[in-house]
């Protein structure tokens, strides 16, 4: 009775995982595809990964459900899909967290001519809280698929 | 045997020894960590830049970090889940996030109630709607949030104490 209840617990907590993980991807999507990507163009990148490290947080809930329900049900391959996964959205806001960095001195100039204070400081906070975000993120994702790595070698030995 | 005595029971610290289920406590924790950890960098990047001496300024820089408090909530939540069988590191980390997020609530509670009147009064037309509605959910949040995160500070350094005991 209570494995039975246990296995439908663990459904329901993976389709809210996958609904969590679905949702999030979508939102990334469409804030990739909302304006055709120039790469090189400052406006676009800090607007995008700025958008990007704002709305990772639903993936991210997703793929903690998915991650735990693979852990605990022993399964090699969701755990090799996951550690994957993880791994390149980590190098995805590794990647934006360089890319805004990189902007930095163009937008701190764009600030200094912004006209007022407050727009001045508005693209600041949005340039250092993309960095911020997109840099804690990559570390951690690394780490989680790392973890994820290491609990599939761990169980094939 | 009964579900509940399978939570609070004897047969939880046996399942708790079990690789599979440290290995899912261990991942929720660390994701916990990160959502706490980006909620903090958010709250921190809406107050350190702004103007606090101004009335307005100050009322929306605290009134925008209620918005990260349901991400905060749900990292100390993970992390107090997840040190019923971790070491006693998540167990501190959990109660330093809660009292963390019960302070600054109280902060933001104090702030954005003692600045409400101020920056309605010297708001017109559509603004003053804005400024009655970013009142209303700050502060609701700021008090439900706020409630929670003291419950968790509180237990939590019960649990510390209890185990510092044992």
């Amino acid at each position: 009775m209570v494995e039975r209840s246990m296995t439908e617990g663990r459904r329901i907590v993976g389709a809210v995982g996958f609904a969590m993980l679905i949702v999030g991807l979508a939102s990334q999507v469409a804030t990739l595809t909302a304006r055709r990507p120039s790469w090189g163009s400052t406006e676009w990148e800090v607007a995008y990964f700025g958008e990007f490290s704002a709305t990772l947080v639903i993936v991210l809930m997703g793929l903690a459900v998915l991650s735990a329900l693979a852990v605990q049900q022993r399964s090699r391959w969701p755990k090799v899909v996951l550690a994957v996964v993880l791994a390149l959205l980590g190098s995805w806001a590794m990647l934006g967290a360089l890319v805004v960095a990189l902007d930095m001195p163009l937008v701190w100039q764009a600030a200094r001519n912004a006209g007022s204070p407050a727009r001045a400081a508005g693209l600041k906070i949005v340039t250092v809280k993309a960095i911020a975000l997109c840099g804690w993120y990559a570390l951690w994702l690394f780490v989680a698929s790392g973890f994820m790595v290491k609990s599939t070698v761990t169980k094939s030995r | 045997m009964g579900a509940g005595k399978l939570i609070v029971g004897e047969p939880v610290k046996a399942a708790t020894r079990a690789p599979e289920l440290t290995g899912t406590l261990r991942i929720l924790a660390l994701f916990a960590f990160v959502f706490a950890g980006a909620s903090l960098i958010d709250i921190g990047l809406a107050l350190v830049p702004a103007d606090l001496n101004a009335v307005d300024t100050r009322f929306v820089a605290f009134a925008s970090m209620a918005g990260s408090l349901p991400l905060l909530a749900i990292g100390v939540l993970g992390l107090e889940l997840a040190s019923f069988s971790l070491s006693r590191t998540t167990l501190t980390l959990s109660v330093v996030l809660a009292s963390l997020g019960a302070l600054l609530c109280v902060i933001g509670l104090a702030i954005v109630a003692m600045s409400y009147g101020e920056t309605l009064r010297t708001s017109q037309g559509d603004t003053r709607a804005l400024v009655n509605m970013t009142a209303l959910r700050s502060i609701s949040s700021f008090v439900c949030f706020g409630l929670a995160f003291v419950y968790g500070a509180i237990a939590g350094w019960k649990r510390v104490l209890h185990r510092e005991n044992s």
